[in-house]
């Protein structure tokens, strides 16, 4: 099963930020071997060589748009566009909302393709996880998990 | 309306890694102020260092940037090896370089075509350019490919590469393992030669500065991954651990990191521009056939030009990798043993965008009592607010909107890492 990706993403250094990447190591030792699960602090525009042939792919990045702390936003890429105001916190390079909508412009979205967003409050550098941030990780790693079982059903 | 106000800004700047802003202020045909605005708070590298083991400079340093992370390594490698009396020849310097070429592909690819072209094309970002003209941006996205594949076959992983250790290598590729990248290579290059001639057909506005050039000097090739000499076209030629005694960093109120100035002298231009008007002779021939073919000059003082002379360069890493990948033979031990010894020294690289100095100071027993990092972006950030001023005083007959894209384009032609250039200023604290 390697077409199924799934990618956290964020920096490491900047609180809050760092929570796509905690979700994916999670995600790494529960998932089966099978489905490719990666964290990564890259320039953004690369993870379309990553999602390149797979059948579907799970992105989890943190987002700031004003809503709760630990929210989890889920947007299915293929139905709608990722609302700009979630991404403007970003604090990537050419941002996770670019690279989706460039793969959108190219015909490289894979044909499933979802964003779980989770809403950060504090983004300073150096500092760990806010308590509202640490606290959703397990559900959204319950039901990124519940996900990619059911997708793996379908087989 | 001699004495009307205008007021040009941009409080967010698009394709500029981190965040920051823009601020001019008019009176009449006066320039009363420029501002270049960090917004992204300090780093806490730097403190964050102190206290770790020697070893543990690269890996944590690369972590500052994701765009560079091979510049940060190897400034922090050099450093370490300075202080220990180690220097690092033969197969695993030659490794090191084609690392470092791999991360040139992948940043400079980047920024002609996606974060820069829009500029020149009237477009408000590469997703525009997607829709209308898919093959250039997917030629950009191929190119990049090719330069992290390179950085994952030497470096281990294409983003904080684990492979780079104090003294050379965990574990060094078989001539197999990179004979492999020769037809991508190949490719790269040719398309390099292509994107020179694409580049020079771009509109450029009629502006040019008299700019100090600094780079390392590399003993006799192109700098990129070290050089033990700092020089400049107007006769600063310093050993490289007299660097702090002549880059004077200041901290400036409206920028949340500090700037680098010449001491006496002001500011000064690192990058693409000034390692090629410096190092032209040193170039191969491809890259200076290149050049020559669509007539750049061998000195280019227009700051809007650097996306020609960063395909050139492009061509150069190209032509480079091809080189080291034809002579290399897997060395027996992939690295060289590094003993820790008391000092301090500076270490520094060729970043994309410009020269990357660390300086350390460690114990007997390894460990790092002092930390400096001075990002290129810090010091070109004095150069990019004189060039705004200048821009400004010889366009200010252009409509607000239209100066505002040509400003913004201005600080684009740095390629600046605005998250990188931010550290953490000491603050004294006095008690009554």
């Amino acid at each position: 099963m390697n077409d199924i990706l799934v990618v956290g993403t964020g920096n490491s250094w900047r609180g809050d930020d760092s929570v796509g990447l905690e979700v994916a190591s999670a995600l790494h030792e529960r998932l089966p071997e099978a489905v490719r699960v990666l964290a990564t602090e890259a320039e953004q525009s690369s993870l379309l060589d990553e999602w390149e042939g797979c059948d579907t792919v799970l992105i989890v990045d943190a987002v700031h748009s004003g809503a709760p702390a630990g929210q989890i936003h889920r947007v299915d890429l293929n139905a709608e566009q990722v609302p700009h105001a979630v991404l403007q916190g970003s604090t990537h390079h050419f941002s996770l909302g670019d690279t989706i909508e460039l793969a959108r412009a190219l015909g490289r979205l894979p044909a499933k393709a979802l964003f779980f967003g989770i809403e950060g409050e504090s983004f300073g550098p150096g500092e760990p996880l806010s308590p509202a941030v640490a606290a959703a990780v397990p559900a959204i790693v319950e039901e990124i998990a519940e996900e990619v079982g059911a997708l793996l059903k379908e087989d | 309306m001699a004495d009307e106000t205008r007021t040009i800004k941009t409080d967010y700047l698009a394709r500029v890694e981190g965040e920051g802003g823009m601020l001019i202020r008019l009176k009449g045909d006066e320039i009363e102020e420029v501002k270049l605005n960090i917004f992204e708070p300090p780093r806490f590298f730097e403190a964050f260092l102190r206290g770790r083991y020697f070893t543990e400079a690269p890996d944590i340093t690369a972590r500052i940037c994701g765009i560079c992370p091979v510049a940060y390594q190897m400034a922090a490698c050099n450093s370490m090896e300075a202080i220990c009396g180690v220097k690092i020849e033969g197969q695993i310097k030659q490794l090191r370089r084609l690392l470092y070429c791999g991360e040139w592909i992948e940043s400079h690819a980047l920024h002609i075509y996606m974060l820069h072209a829009p500029d020149f094309l009237g477009y408000p970002s590469a997703i525009e350019i997607a829709a209308d003209a898919p093959e250039v941006v997917e030629t950009a996205l191929r190119l990049k490919k090719i330069g992290n594949h390179v950085m994952t076959v030497v470096g281990g992983r294409e983003i904080h590469p684990i492979n780079v250790k104090v003294g050379g290598f965990y574990k060094a590729p078989s001539k197999a393992e990179l004979e492999a990248m020769v037809p991508d290579l190949e490719w790269a290059l040719a398309t390099s030669l292509e994107t020179v001639k694409w580049a020079s057909t771009l509109d450029f506005p009629d502006f040019e500065m008299d700019y100090e050039f600094a780079a390392l000097d590399a003993g006799g090739v192109y700098p990129i991954e070290g050089g033990e000499r700092f020089v400049s076209n107007k006769g600063l030629d310093i050993p490289l651990n007299e660097f702090y005694e002549h880059v004077i960093e200041e901290h400036v109120e409206h920028a949340n990191a500090l700037q680098g100035h010449l001491k006496e002298r002001g500011s000064y231009l690192t990058g693409p521009l000034a390692r090629y008007a410096l190092w032209y002779d040193l170039l191969s021939d491809e890259a200076r056939g290149a050049a020559e073919g669509v007539g750049l000059p061998k000195v280019v003082k227009n700051p809007f030009k650097s996306i020609i002379v960063r395909a050139v360069e492009l061509v150069e890493v190209c032509v480079e990798a091809l080189r080291l990948i034809r002579e290399y033979e897997q060395p027996a031990e992939p690295a060289l043993e590094v003993v820790p010894k008391a000092g301090a020294a500076c270490g520094a690289s060729e970043a994309p965008r410009g020269t990357l100095c660390h300086r350390y100071e460690i114990d007997a027993n390894g460990i790092i009592l002092d930390a400096k990092i001075t990002p290129p972006t810090a010091q070109n950030q004095p150069q990019i607010e004189a060039d705004l001023r200048g821009f400004v005083g010889q366009f200010m007959d252009l409509p607000n909107e239209e100066l505002t894209l040509r400003c913004e384009q201005a600080i684009r032609n740095y390629d600046p890492c605005i998250s990188c250039a931010t550290h953490f200023l000491t603050l004294e604290i006095e008690r009554g």
